[in-house]
């Protein structure tokens, strides 16, 4: 792919970003947080999503139906990409992450067509699915000291995952765990009810007003076809794993670009309004190389992720290497936009009423979530072999 | 102006001081207010609204008080301790040994009281200081408007000469703690028709006047520690001028020196919620192969030291050499350098955190890790206030490396 946006993928971003406009302004992710909203999303705008088919954009599409209207030429990482950047602008709280990047795409690549029959529902908005894989406080996905013992036809889970994103709102869970008691133990992906005895969810508030839950599973009692796929032979989730990570990785990275370059569009036009000493401060040479240098680095990041999002959707080799690259480069991007906004904002940019800092606290959270630019570049150290 | 009385000890005294300065404080000093201040509790800031403050906080900063050691150099006259230096040193190493939090804090005893001590008349001195040093008026800083930041001298608040009172009508904005503050020394217009640095003059308010209002705004992190305070026909007796009427420009910029050398010293603290940040740092990410599991992070810790160390030095070279009366400019760079820094040590502190360091409440996060996070937001501010880091970098360019404007 080019460069650049197809007719279709320009036509369904202008769709997104009137959906969003109309129904998640900024406000209402500050009524969300003020009202401490026990979902600390909508559900409404989910649906109104799921009507636009964003919702079954990661998806095969003979899993999900043809409810979804979505269409053929789209479908891929660049629209999903599209969504979420345009969700970063807004500051639209959505499970986009969690319930489609995440486990949508573990359900699709892993799932048996019983489990897979779940997606229908997903795609429409009416059921959530939250991925449970983080064990300490960082991304490390190969920290798995959850088990899930095998005894018979029965499984016993039993462990503890924290920042599940959007697991306060789950019905069902995607938990990862060592499988104990086959030929071999080994890394399996465990779909759980998540009203299922013994599953204990507590949601936590996070900085940004949105929720993630830990999760505690004590003897959670599962058939044994829990599993996804199958436990005959002993699954190998682990790959997969870390490839739906770094998939979600990069659409998350997609979300910060429009965090970054809404915080671009607002400071611009701060400066062009606000003035000192007589006159606009957009007149100071000191503060026009410093949008300048904003500028450059919002373009590098906008080429990388384009790139980055066609090579997933072609499939080629190097795709993980360049989803790697674009998480760093939008952490750093992102450290770089909040703090020029908030200084160039002055006074009025530490305050609680500006929405600059609603965008500082979820560009933290998303610079933390599925691996910070140090786990990053760390990953994209060890594809070019050093 | 007099300069602060000598004390009577001759120096062969001041071991038999360091001995009965220890054992004072030892009886002084409450346990509770020795050690770090735990999450959630704050230094005292003196004043009327003593309501935040516990028990001890009270007892201690009366206590201090009574001996003048909440300025321990100011002559005893002004409720200080009159001290000498030699001294001062000594009560600052058995404070610090004792691991006693200061009894008090805030602007009149780090901004003002300097500078009322130089400029002010000997009425003021006696009427002003002592509630200071007692920690009994609690003071706040009206010098910014909506208009008036960075640009700080185009202020419009105005002070109309009434004969034998100004009357006070306009606005200040970002006014710390304006609601819970006693006195406001505020820069006023005195002179619309003079040029704009010479109309300027620095009033002494009492909150309580009739016309004064204020309006709490919310920080980033939640807390609401700043106001836009309100002017509306407000008496002022003219024996509050600090100074010449048109002369308060001189004396705000003075004020502004002592505020930068407070804020400059805010980068060189590597303490998290009583621990260090090496200790969470290997608490949190671990080691492997001896050393942090995270090799950038590693790297981005040892960079902030280096980086504090660096700034230390140089806030002691500067020290060294007002003593030694060759200043150079080094000072001017401190308060960016400071502030820069205890930014970055922040951030360093949301990485090592993880995402353990994104709650907002509750009880899944730490006490220690919910404050340091509503501190990194806090932090953000430290580049704005004061002066931001573009002003103080245009004060280097200009008045160190004399380059045109
Ligand atoms: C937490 C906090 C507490 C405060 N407490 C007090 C208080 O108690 N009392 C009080 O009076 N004030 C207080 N202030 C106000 C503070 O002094 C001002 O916010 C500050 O001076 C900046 O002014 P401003 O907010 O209007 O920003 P502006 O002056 O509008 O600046 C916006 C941006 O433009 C930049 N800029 C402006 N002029 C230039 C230039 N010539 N060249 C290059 N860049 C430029 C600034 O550096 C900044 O990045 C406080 C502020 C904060 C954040």
């Amino acid at each position: 792919m080019a460069l650049v946006l197809t007719e279709t993928q320009t036509e369904f971003r202008r769709s997104v970003r009137a959906l969003l406009h109309a129904n998640s302004p900024v406000s209402e992710h500050r009524r969300l947080r003020n009202e401490a909203d026990p979902d600390g999303l909508s559900r409404k705008l989910w649906r109104q999503m799921a009507t636009l088919g964003c919702l079954g954009l990661d998806t095969d599409p003979d899993d999900t139906g043809d409810s979804t209207g979505t269409e053929s030429e789209l479908g891929g990482m660049a629209e999903l990409g599209l969504v979420l950047e345009q969700c970063g602008r807004q500051l639209a709280a959505t499970p986009m992450i969690s319930c489609i990047l995440l486990s949508s795409r573990l359900l699709t690549e892993l799932g048996t067509k019983r489990q897979r029959a779940l997606l229908t529902e997903v795609a429409t908005g009416d059921l959530l699915i939250a991925t449970a894989y983080q064990e300490g406080s960082r991304h490390n996905p190969e920290h798995v000291d959850t088990v899930a013992q095998l005894l018979g036809d029965q499984l016993s889970l039993s462990g503890e995952k924290r920042f599940v994103i959007d697991g306060h709102i789950a019905d069902w869970l995607l938990v990862s765990a060592n499988i104990e008691g086959l030929s071999e133990p080994s890394l399996g992906i465990l779909l759980v009810k998540a009203d299922s005895p013994g599953v204990d969810l507590t949601r936590t508030t996070l900085i940004d007003g949105r929720n993630s839950a830990t999760v505690r599973l004590n003897d959670v009692k599962l058939p044994r076809n829990a599993v996804l796929g199958d436990v005959s032979p002993p699954p190998h989730h682990a790959t997969v794993l870390e490839e739906v990570l770094a998939r979600a990785a990069l659409a998350q990275a997609a979300e910060m670009m429009g965090i970054a370059a809404e915080l671009f569009e607002r400071t611009q036009e701060h400066l062009r309004t606000r003035e000192q000493f007589g006159q606009k401060l957009a007149s100071f040479q000191a503060l026009k190389h410093r949008m300048a240098h904003w500028y450059i680095e919002l373009e590098l990041s906008r080429s990388v992720l384009m790139d980055a999002n066609s090579g997933v959707d072609e499939g080629r080799d190097d795709w993980m290497s360049l989803a790697h690259h674009g998480k760093a480069r939008l952490g750093r991007l992102c450290s770089l936009a909040t703090a020029e906004a908030v200084q160039l904002h002055g006074g009025i940019g530490v305050t609680d009423e500006s929405d600059i800092g609603l965008f500082l606290k979820r560009a933290k959270v998303a610079e933390l979530t599925l691996g910070d630019s140090s786990f990053h570049t760390d990953a994209y150290a060890r594809r070019l072999g050093i | 102006m007099s300069s602060p009385p000598t004390s009577p000890e001759p120096p062969a005294d001041l071991d038999a001081f360091r001995e009965d300065t220890r054992r004072w404080l030892a009886d002084a000093c409450p346990q509770s207010m020795r050690g770090p201040v735990p999450p959630g509790e704050g230094l005292n800031w003196g004043g009327s609204d003593q309501a935040d403050q516990s028990e001890d906080s009270r007892l201690w900063l009366t206590r201090m008080a009574e001996q003048g050691f909440t300025l321990p150099e100011w002559p005893v006259e002004y409720g200080g301790g009159g001290l000498n230096r030699a001294e001062a040193k000594i009560l600052r190493q058995e404070l610090k040994a004792l691991r006693a939090r200061p009894a008090l804090t805030g602007v009149g005893q780090l901004l003002l009281g300097p500078v009322l001590l130089e400029v002010g008349s000997e009425t003021q001195k006696l009427e002003h200081l002592p509630k200071i040093a007692r920690g009994q008026v609690r003071w706040c800083q009206g010098y910014s408007e909506p208009g008036a930041g960075s640009d700080l001298a185009s202020l419009q608040c105005r002070a109309e000469d009434q004969g034998h009172h100004y009357l006070v009508n306009g606005s200040k904005l970002w006014t710390s703690y304006a609601d819970r503050a006693d006195w406001i020394f505020c820069l006023v217009r005195t002179d619309p028709d003079a040029k704009k640095h010479d109309g300027i003059g620095f009033l002494l308010i009492d909150m309580k006047s009739p016309g004064i209002s204020t309006s709490k705004i919310r920080l980033i992190s939640g807390e609401s520690p700043f106001c836009e305070t309100f002017f509306e026909n407000v008496t002022v007796p003219k024996a509050q001028m600090l100074g010449e009427p048109t002369g308060g420009w001189g004396i705000a910029k003075k004020l502004l020196q002592y505020e930068r050398s407070a804020a400059a010293s805010l980068g060189g603290s590597s303490a998290v919620g009583g621990g260090s940040m090496l200790e969470l740092a290997k608490e949190v990410v671990g080691l492997q192969h001896g050393t942090l599991a995270d090799p950038e992070l590693r790297l981005r810790i040892a960079q902030l030291k280096m980086d504090q160390s660096a700034m230390a030095l140089s806030a002691r070279r500067v020290g060294e050499e007002k003593r030694e009366g060759t200043v150079g400019g080094t000072g001017a760079i401190l308060k960016y350098v400071g502030t820069e820094l205890n930014k970055k040590r922040y951030e360093v502190l949301m990485s090592i955190l993880g995402t353990q360091g994104l709650g907002w409440d509750g009880s899944e996060y730490k006490p220690r890790d919910l404050a340091t996070t509503r501190a990194w937001l806090r932090s953000k501010a430290n580049s704005i206030e004061g002066g931001t880091s573009e002003i103080q970098l245009n004060i280097i360019a200009k008045r160190v490396l004399g380059m045109p404007d």
